[in-house]
């Protein structure tokens, strides 16, 4: 097995949020969709998904329904609140601004 | 999607999140493991890797658990607070609807807690706040007390004081004091000012130090030292203008001049509010020689070891020392100690505790009767709650639903009790009875709005009974059914408690009030034994610098009666030492044709000191020999008279005219005692209360004992007062430095002394009539109501023959039979409270028949019209009207 990332403190809330704004998921088709966007890079125990959407809903940044999956199963589904894709927005954002200053560190020197 | 959550809500059951979690968990193996079967795993081996990929299953359960309960929690609150504020804009609205009903039910819950407040704040200011010094509850008030006489609670004598002072442990510091009033000259006008002299404990045992300058130094106690003085906050601001260099100057009193060394704080008062200045008690050269002479009140601190008991019994041991050392003065004396707070406000407890009942009954009332409102705009209703309940809306969030409307009348209520409470606040400062300790420091305070609160509280409460008993019992299908609000009509149970129970309560204020009333009217036709009226007193002191000698005070005093029998509209002028009613007493032993008294028998009466015209001036009746002459004065046979109440006790013979008195003691400066032989008998004088017997009184002749403090008694054929202006002339035009004080007629003393029995009937008689207003409007309410509901049938049985006034009596007949238990419930009380203040009362008992009758009469003819009324005016409707109407 090849060596995968540890997720940084934070970066899962921005990732389930990334992945609901696609449109009403439940928590397998969320840690399916990051497993495949991510390249399998993340080493995640889906289940450490689920403390995360919880947390989400209880700020208010999704809600949650009981429904019926694809195949017929009792899930339960989660969607982006308006006030969850303003809070994907700021943090995606942030997110870059991150990126590109520790890039910057750690990129060739500027001459 | 079914929007599951939100109908889980309506029918008010939610999964519980353990449920939740465990059921999303489940849902994420199987659809895992269902994704490795269709990629070849076989099911055992693709459910084991599907666990394996999602971790700790019973950490993440724990975890989403928690955060869910607390997210229920928060939204469950957010709800909550929404629906209440929803509720009470809902509750506003409505109630701006009605503002008949709201305006109504606001006035009866404001004037019903304003006076709540109203009344406690008095009972906080004058009883319950501790008194103001530091450690106040360490003060304990020291008395002498001669059980064997009959003397509780008496003043010490020096002598006895500064034996304590020295030897007792009990203490950290004693200080004992006594009254006077000084002629203030100098700076300012001259004017009589209460001023206190105090002994060496005072800074001491009150813990309060001046403001300004000094206390007083250990020398200035000493006979003969230079006089000091320190003055009150109130003086130095009105009399002295609030001068910052007052210290050191100089201020006349009594013609002596006193160097100012300290200013007390504001609000600072020993013993009273009112007093002055604070003196030195300069130590009597002749201390040992005064232990029978009893005048100074005393107040000790006790140390952090002592307490009362443990005092009393080392005083008493003193005492007991003492009394067999000095036998002849200090035989049976013994000590009573209690608390100072105790000593300071007990008289004015009953009557404040008096007045708090009467208030707190008079919000019961209010109580119900909104209460009543309340019942009768709810039935209205019925439909309305009904239709909300099929809506799936709780019980408890319904009861919310009808309580806030109550809670937005309690508290417009309350708000508006607060202008009610200061204005009776600032009545019961201005009409209180004079002697009420504290009474003018009365403020709407904190602990009083926090009392407010509470009662408010207490009010929408009981308020909230009636209404919410009759959503929690709404039948749902009947109140569906029916139309509007009549089906529920037949619950007028609760109504007619309310009835019984305002009339109960009113009844009960009436019949208190009414005993009040009447031994208020006993007492003021309680003959005083003098005829009071065109009667002018004033007093008059002189200082014992200028007039040392009997000689010159007689010289003065007869030279002033002299003078203002001479002004026109003095029918005559007399003095007399100890002026009935104003407080006096002058106790001493006296010897009969000077047999001597035995040790340990207390022969004594109350000394007073008469001019000639005194008896002829009061209009005492003279009942037996003759009363004073001029000649009596002037030398020749001493002569004394004495009282009926006198005579009877010491010469139950009838033989006491030509003995020989001498009463032990010396109230003049000279040698001069009262004494001589009994020439007469003066009718009895209700001297110290109208509500008390009689003093036995021995009058002596004040020519021949002069004393420098005396009052002026003059019967005017002019209005009284109107003669004050060519007195103060006649006074000053003899000595410019000499103030007249206590200027009043005999007429007000007579007042004062009914003031307090006035008062409490006065404010009682209010507060019942106001009870019975509310329970009259209350009785009004709820027959309206049921002649209301009852109209359509009454309609019928008048189309089918019944008279008007058959109708009209049953309507009444209803009525007036719970007035009547109420009324039963309601003596009973009143009776009951009445009992207790037996106290209070004079010459009437709790269960005066007249009273409680004319009470219950009175009040249960305004039932009577409360039922008539609305009875009657269903009769005028037209029965085929009514019948279609509906």
């Amino acid at each position: 097995m090849p060596p995968t990332l540890d997720l940084l403190q934070g970066t899962l809330d921005l990732l389930v949020l990334k992945a609901l704004s696609w449109g009403t998921r439940h928590g397998y088709a969320v840690a399916s969709w990051i497993r495949d966007r991510s390249g399998d890079e993340f080493l995640v125990e889906e289940g450490a998904l689920y403390p995360a959407l919880h947390r989400l809903e209880r700020r208010g940044w999704v809600e949650s329904e009981w429904g019926l999956s694809e195949n017929n199963r009792k899930a339960k589904f989660y969607r982006l609140t308006t006030m969850g894709r303003a809070q994907l927005r700021a943090e995606a954002s942030l997110w870059a601004r991150y990126v590109t200053a520790v890039g910057r560190v750690l990129g060739p020197a500027e001459r | 999607m079914p929007r599951f959550r939100s109908l889980f809500r309506l029918i008010g059951r939610e999964p519980a999140p353990a449920e939740d979690v465990a059921a999303e968990f489940e849902a994420h193996l199987q659809m895992k493991a269902d994704a490795l079967v269709r990629s070849g795993l076989s099911p055992e081996v693709a459910r084991r890797e599907a666990e394996k990929r999602f971790g700790p299953l019973e950490r993440f359960a724990a975890e989403c658990r928690t955060i869910d309960l607390a997210e229920r929690r928060e939204r469950r609150r957010r709800e909550w607070f929404a629906g209440m504020l929803q509720d009470v804009r809902h509750a506003c609205r409505a109630l701006i609807r009605s503002p008949v009903f709201t305006l109504t039910a606001v006035l009866v819950l404001a004037l019903g807690i304003g006076l709540n407040a109203t009344v406690f704040s008095v009972l906080r200011g004058v009883v319950l706040r501790p008194l103001p010094y530091p450690g106040a509850d360490r003060l304990i008030k020291i008395y002498s007390s001669n059980p064997q006489s009959g003397w509780p609670l008496f003043s010490v004598s020096p002598a006895d004081f500064y034996d304590w002072a020295r030897e007792s442990q009990s203490f950290r510091a004693i200080v004992a004091w006594s009254d006077n009033h000084y002629a203030a000259t100098g700076i300012g006008p001259a004017e009589q000012v209460p001023v206190v002299e105090v002994t060496g404990g005072f800074q001491a045992v009150t813990g309060v130090a001046p403001m300004l300058g000094r206390g007083f130094a250990a020398g200035e106690f000493d006979r003969g030292a230079p006089r000091v003085a320190i003055v009150s906050h109130e003086t130095w601001t009105a009399r002295f203008g609030g001068d910052a260099g007052i210290v050191g100057k100089r201020w006349i009193l009594d013609g002596e001049s006193y160097e100012i060394v300290g200013v007390m704080p504001p609000r600072f008062q020993f013993p009273i509010q009112t007093t002055a200045a604070w003196v030195p008690f300069q130590t009597p050269a002749d201390v040992g020689s005064q232990r029978g002479s009893h005048y100074l009140r005393v107040v000790g601190r006790l140390t952090d070891r002592a307490t009362q008991e443990s005092a009393e019994s080392e005083l008493a041991t003193i005492a007991a020392r003492v009394a067999k050392e000095f036998p002849r003065s200090s035989t049976n004396w013994t000590v009573d100690l209690r608390s100072f707070h105790e000593d300071t406000v007990e008289d004015a407890r009953p009557t404040l505790i008096l007045l708090m009942i009467g208030v707190g009954l008079l919000l019961v009332v209010a109580c119900a009767n909104v209460a009543n409102l309340m019942l009768v705009r709810a039935s209205g209703r019925s439909g309305e709650v009904a239709v909300r309940s099929a809506l799936g809306a709780g019980r408890g969030r319904l009861l919310w639903h009808g309580a806030s409307e109550v809670l937005v009348l309690v508290g417009i209520g309350s708000l508006a009790a607060i202008p009610v409470a200061t204005f009776g606040a600032a009545m019961i400062r201005r009409f209180a009875p004079e002697g009420v300790p504290r009474i003018d420091t009365v403020r709407l305070d904190a602990p009083s709005l926090l009392f407010t609160l509470g009662i408010t509280a207490l009010a929408a409460l009981l308020v909230s009974l009636a209404p919410a008993r009759r959503i929690a019992r709404v039948d749902l299908r009947a109140a569906l059914a029916g139309s509007g609000g009549r089906s529920v009509g037949t619950r007028r149970g609760l109504h007619r408690w309310l009835v019984g129970l305002e009339t109960a309560l009113a009844l009960a204020l009436l019949a208190v009030a009414g005993v009040l009333v009447k031994s208020k009217m006993r007492l003021e036709q309680v003959d005083p034994g003098f005829d009071p009226s065109s009667t002018l007193t004033a007093s008059i002191s002189l200082p014992d610098k200028t007039y040392r000698t009997g000689e010159q005070i007689a010289q003065f005093q007869l030279e002033l009666l002299r003078r203002l029998r001479d002004v026109p509209g003095v029918e005559s002028a007399s003095l007399i030492f100890g002026l009935p009613l104003n407080g006096f007493g002058y106790s001493s032993s006296f010897s009969i044709d000077s047999v001597p008294v035995p040790d340990g028998v207390n022969q004594s009466a109350q000394l007073r000191l008469a001019s000639a015209d005194y008896f002829t001036t009061q209009k005492i009746p003279i009942v037996a020999g003759r009363g004073f002459t001029e000649e009596d004065g002037q030398g020749g046979r001493p002569v004394v008279v004495i009282s009926e109440s006198a005579a009877r006790k010491f010469w139950p013979d009838g033989k006491f005219l030509d003995r020989f008195v001498r009463v032990d003691s010396r109230p003049g400066p000279g040698d001069a005692r009262p004494q001589g032989y009994i020439i007469g008998v003066a009718g009895d004088v209700h001297d110290r209360g109208l509500d008390q017997e009689p003093w036995a009184i021995v009058y002596g002749n004040i020519e021949t004992v002069p004393v420098p403090y005396a009052s002026l008694a003059l019967r005017t054929t002019v209005p009284p007062l109107s003669l004050v202006p060519e007195v103060r002339r006649i006074v000053t035009a003899m000595n410019p430095d000499l103030p007249l004080s206590e200027v009043q007629t005999m007429d007000a003393l007579v007042r004062y002394a009914t003031a307090s029995q006035r008062f409490r009937a006065w404010v009682m008689g209010f507060f019942a009539l106001l009870a019975a207003a509310l329970a009259g409007l209350g009785v009004y309410g709820v027959i309206s109501h049921i002649v209301a509901q009852r109209t359509r049938e009454m309609g019928l049985r008048r189309a089918l023959g019944a008279s008007d006034s058959q109708v009209v009596a049953e309507v009444v007949r209803a009525g007036m039979r719970d007035a009547a238990l109420g009324a039963v419930a309601g003596l009973g009380l009143g009776w009951l409270i009445a009992s207790n203040l037996s106290r209070l009362l004079y010459q009437v008992t709790a269960a005066d028949p007249v009273v409680l009758g004319l009470s219950a009469a009175g009040f249960l003819g305004v039932a009577f019209a409360a039922c008539w009324i609305p009875a009657r005016r269903a009769t005028r409707a037209d029965p085929v009207v009514v019948l279609r109407g509906q």
